[in-house]
């Protein structure tokens, strides 16, 4: 059943401009990292410091609290935006179809287009990292793990995104609220809120243990995890109560 | 009790202050085409929208294959077909695919998209994209959708929207044709004429109340000519009449009797002449099914 439903998912996505976010995003986050990076390298770069570590620590700084949670309402936005403009939702619903795996679709769909927007994020950070001439021993299993945590912390978001997605008519609501809500992110991360702040948390999951302002990543994962189940649930019962007009 | 496809009792839908549809108690046998009309606002796609759980009814049970809807949702959908209000399209996608989206969710045989856009006639259009169709040919994509998996239940709201004449003619003859494969119909419209012409069954809906529900041949047989006699007091001849036993109905200048054969009339004529009244019109007077359309939603139907 979730096998057709994703099948669906990626077929509606057919001839859509998608690829251009996909390209964008990371590399305009890629290119102000080094930027960053180089005019201040030596005010980043302390004794025994890896130049890849600390290029990194820029990259996540510009995706994180930015350019990511803003690609992930849009991704949601996206994908919610076809069913709005042509009547998808009521033919969704009266499919045999349980609300949930319509909604657990739309959600892996997102986790898809984030994990290709963080595999391309990687590919770029070490393509012009050396053609930057970036110097040290290339990190790669930390690298890959701040991916992988990166989209873990995504999930609330996404689930949150999708929750507006679905409910507004609109592109512009979702993508207003997601501009709105990532301006103070980064101000957000630094009080104890921010680990709870969707949109913040993917920063602070993407970002090495000693320029981070967590304490416990215990606590940490704790609270994603939370926050992930608490709005997955509102998400999916809301769905199932919802008049499709 | 196997042949009741659709019973509803007391289905009742209200937004805020404003109620959409009033205890509604329907009726859809197997086999049956039913005409569920109304004027446009008269709650027929409220109505539809319950029965497939689209919107939460306020109060009233439906049942639906002789199973409750709330308790049996997805295997009464498996079962449904249906094209409520304008019909679903992926612009992005051409018609095939659009079917392919369907037919994958509901793991159906390929070959259905073929045997579908076939009937429809919209081979030739199939790789085209749908933001290219005409409302006409959107129209069609979205009826061959709702025959996709072969339904019991066929559901289809206004399915004649924007399809110029030629195109209403071929539904109609499509519809006509389902339930000699076991199929139940229920098409809404807002045009009586329409309706006339395929169905077999009709219910007339109005400010959210069902106003009429029986056969199409009892609603024929208010066709029946009436009988309209004009005469100089209407108020006298009526108690005239009254008192020979024979009542009628009337409005300020005329009476009127739902008999018209020769005896009667002549009868009629000669008890009000007897009595020193002057009959001055003696008629019969065919009605259409459009006069009784507007009867039955107009609040005074006098007779
Ligand atoms: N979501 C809604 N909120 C408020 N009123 C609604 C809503 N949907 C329909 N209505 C009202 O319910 C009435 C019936 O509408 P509808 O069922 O669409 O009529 P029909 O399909 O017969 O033209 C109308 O007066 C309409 O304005
Ligand atoms: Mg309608």
């Amino acid at each position: 059943m979730l096998k057709n439903t994703l099948y669906v998912e990626r077929l509606k996505l057919k001839r859509s401009k998608l690829w251009l976010l996909y390209i964008i995003g990371p590399l305009l986050g890629v290119l102000l990292a080094y930027t960053n990076f180089l005019k201040n390298y030596d005010l980043f770069m302390q004794p025994g410091d890896n130049e890849w570590i600390e290029a990194w620590t820029q990259a996540a700084l510009f995706m994180g609290p930015f350019i990511l949670p803003i690609l992930v309402g849009i991704y949601a936005a996206f994908i919610c935006r076809e069913e709005h403009v042509g009547g998808g939702w009521k033919q969704l619903f009266t499919l045999p179809i349980k609300h949930s795996a319509v909604f657990l679709g739309k959600f892996l769909i997102v986790i898809g287009m984030v994990t290709v927007t963080m595999f391309l994020l990687f590919i770029f950070f070490v393509v012009i990292g050396y053609v930057k001439g970036i110097e040290g021993s290339f990190p790669t299993f930390m690298l890959l793990g701040f991916m992988v945590k990166g989209i873990l912390a995504c999930l609330p978001l996404i689930v949150l995104q999708l929750i507006i997605s679905i409910r507004a008519k609109t592109f512009g609501v979702p993508l207003a609220v997601s501009i709105v809500f990532t301006l103070p992110a980064i101000i957000v991360a630094s009080t104890p809120l921010g680990q709870i702040y969707p949109w913040t948390q993917p920063m602070l999951a993407m970002s090495p243990e000693d320029e981070s302002p967590i304490q416990s990543y215990a606590l940490f994962y704790t609270l994603l995890i939370g926050s992930f189940i608490v709005l997955m649930w509102y998400g999916l019962r809301s769905l199932s109560k919802w008049d499709i007009s | 009790m196997d042949d009741q496809i659709v019973v509803t009792n007391d289905l009742t839908k209200k937004y805020k202050k404003h109620t959409s549809v009033e205890g509604l108690n329907l009726r859809i046998e197997r086999g049956q085409i039913y005409g569920f009309l109304g004027p446009n606002g008269a709650g027929k796609t409220t109505t539809i929208r319950m029965l497939l759980g689209l919107i939460q009814p306020t109060k009233g049970r439906i049942e639906l294959f002789g199973k409750s809807l709330k308790e049996n949702r997805l295997s009464i959908l498996e079962r449904i077909g249906s094209l409520v209000e304008s019909p679903t399209y992926y612009g992005n996608l051409t018609g095939r695919e659009n079917l392919e989206v369907v037919r994958r969710l509901r793991s159906l045989p390929e070959q259905r998209v073929d045997e579908v856009l076939s009937i429809v006639r919209l081979t030739k259009a199939a790789h085209r994209l749908t933001k290219e169709y005409s409302l006409g040919m959107k129209q069609r994509l979205g009826i061959a959708t709702a025959l996709l998996s072969r339904p019991d239940l066929l559901i289809l709201d206004e399915p004649t929207n924007g399809l110029d004449p030629s195109g209403i003619q071929e539904i109609r003859e499509l519809i006509k044709g389902l339930p000699q494969s076991g199929m139940s119909v229920l098409v809404s419209s807002h045009l009586l004429s329409e309706i006339d012409q395929m169905a077999t069954q009709v219910g007339v809906i109005h400010n959210g109340k069902m106003i009429f529900q029986d056969s199409i041949e009892q609603l024929r047989q208010r066709h029946k000519p009436l009988l309209k006699v004009g005469v100089s007091d209407v108020m006298e001849a009526k108690a005239i009449l009254q008192g020979k036993g024979i009542t009628t109905g009337g409005e300020k200048e005329f009476l009127w009797f739902d008999r018209t054969e020769p005896a009667f009339v002549s009868e009629i004529n000669s008890i009000l002449v007897q009595s020193g009244l002057s009959v001055y019109r003696l008629e019969e007077v065919k009605r259409s099914l459009e006069d009784i359309f507007l009867e039955l939603t107009s609040a005074e139907g006098s007779l």
